[in-house]
């Protein structure tokens, strides 16, 4: 790891001694999660079973990252096999848990945990972090960073680790929206090793173009799922959503459809594929190597959804992004929490209510969900999303915000939260460390 | 679905609340346990996801998208 890196500054070194500023990227040190393959360094998936493997390969992103100049000085832990299976607590991985900069005793979330401790510390610019429900979302929003989850087939996944065939994606975290479309802008488009690649680029909004869409940007909002947040969390996220308001005045009710069933749809099609993809492992000794024991227990389950339940979920995906587009009819943007609760402390079950949350009444009257379910349904639909810091909850830890926009409309939702950005400079805030 | 009674567990009116959280936490990563919780979870949430048709006559077609 340590001579690639080296290699690969040097290398950047000679291209600027000579003028040759290729890309933005030249000599930027970078950290990738570790289900991407990178030659010359370990490649774990966080998973006690591929200990000290090395693969002979680069993922497509991290060749694309190698051409544009940047220098890959990390390889950034995370929860094993991405979480395939559910897993109890932060400590499932074979790194340990992701500790979070701004309270070491707290997790920096998962599954890309190390990617968003490693950027919300400061000690990349950016890294790149996979999502398959909420494993970019999450970590961003507890490191106080800004994490970009690309449209499905934006960016080509050949040489990271599978979980979920139909909902893998690969994407940048990083400081801030601008660092965000630099990365993304070397790691879509073409990747001929990778099926599902739409071969779409992104490319940034030019400046005109953006204040013309941002001048009439209409931003969906339902709100239900702010009054679910935490005690900690709450106050930072209305004033977030506050300030939106007052950039972008436009702000129109917008609803995901509430008669689908997202966990279960989600869960169902990353829990059918993922146990495919490691039922070989599951069937050898290694597999008890991994350490949460509730993570295996779901693994094994996941064995026997049947096909009728896993072809379901995927038709109520056809039917879900029929709906999407009506909702993208009448907003550009849906605007949401980030995650509704500030990060949890290391010891503590994931599976529980958060801290500061009320468990469910099984009495009270049942509530509108608002776009509580928007990580599982974007997800599903495989819309883009950006996560961004809006804040500091009232324990000191960062609060984040969340944008999702229909396919391919990452330009307008990094044009959206730059202009945020510009304006609040939560993403500046550091960790005291 | 396996129903499981906490107030069943024996010992319960002897054991100090330290020492019964840190029983209910054994339980709780108990094999045995997680894997007929996980069962269950399967089967819950296939029930969830039949509880919503879809009407044949006019389904778009293909849920597969490369």
């Amino acid at each position: 790891m340590r001579a690639r890196a080296l290699r690969e500054a040097a290398a950047a070194d000679r291209a600027i001694a000579r003028g040759d500023a290729r890309s933005s990227l030249l000599g930027i040190p970078y950290g990738a999660k570790d289900l991407l393959a990178a030659r010359g360094a370990p490649t774990t998936w966080g998973a006690a079973p591929y200990r000290g493997r090395v693969l002979p390969q680069d993922a497509t992103a991290i060749s694309k990252l190698h051409r544009a100049g940047a220098v890959l000085a990390a390889k950034l832990a995370m929860v094993e096999l991405a979480g395939g299976g559910g897993y109890r607590y932060p400590s499932a991985s074979l790194q340990g848990p992701g500790r979070n900069p701004w309270d070491t005793g707290r997790w920096s979330g998962g599954s890309s945990s190390g990617s968003g401790a490693a950027v919300g510390a400061g000690l990349v610019p950016f890294a790149l972090g996979s999502e398959t429900s909420g494993s970019i979302g999450t970590p961003s929003s507890y490191c106080g960073v800004t994490g970009l989850r690309p449209t499905y087939g934006l960016v080509s996944r050949h040489g990271a680790m599978a979980l979920s065939w139909t909902l893998d994606k690969i994407g940048p975290m990083a400081r801030s929206a601008a660092d965000c479309a630099l990365a993304l802008e070397a790691i879509s488009g073409p990747g001929a090793k990778d099926a599902t690649v739409s071969g779409k680029r992104f490319r940034p909004m030019a400046p005109e173009a953006a204040r013309e869409a941002l001048g009439r940007l209409r931003v969906g909002f339902a709100g239900e799922e702010i009054e679910q947040a935490s005690a900690a969390a709450r106050g930072a996220l209305e004033r977030g959503i506050d300030e939106v308001r007052r950039i972008f005045p436009n702000v129109v009710e917008a609803r995901l459809p509430e008669d689908l069933p997202y966990g279960p749809m989600v869960v169902t099609v990353y829990a059918a594929e993922g146990a495919t993809i490691f039922a070989e492992l599951m069937e050898s000794e290694r597999f008890e190597e991994m350490p949460d024991a509730k993570q295996k227990a779901g693994l094994r389950a996941a064995l026997d959804i049947k096909a009728r339940d896993y072809l379901h979920a995927m038709r109520l995906r056809t039917v879900l992004a029929s709906r999407m587009r009506e909702v993208f009819a009448t907003c550009d943007v849906i605007l949401s929490a980030g995650r509704t609760m500030t990060a949890t402390p290391l010891d503590h079950p994931l599976d529980a209510p958060a801290p500061g949350v009320a468990p469910p009444d099984p009495e009270a009257p049942k509530r509108r969900p608002g776009n509580a379910s928007l990580i599982p349904a974007g997800n599903l639909a495989g819309l883009p999303a950006v996560f961004f810091p809006c804040g500091l909850g009232t324990d000191g830890l960062p609060v984040g915000l969340q944008l999702v926009g229909p396919p391919f409309s990452e330009p307008l939702l990094l044009a959206v939260v730059d202009a945020y950005q510009r304006e609040t400079g939560h993403h500046l805030r550091r960790p005291p460390i | 679905m396996i129903e499981r009674s906490e107030a069943a567990t024996p010992g319960d009116a002897e054991a100090s609340p330290v020492e019964r959280e840190e029983r209910d936490v054994h339980d709780r990563d108990d094999p045995r346990r997680l894997a007929e919780e996980a069962r269950a979870l399967v089967e819950r949430q296939a029930a969830e996801l039949r509880a919503v048709k879809v009407p044949i006559e006019t389904e778009p077609p293909a849920p597969y998208r490369p």
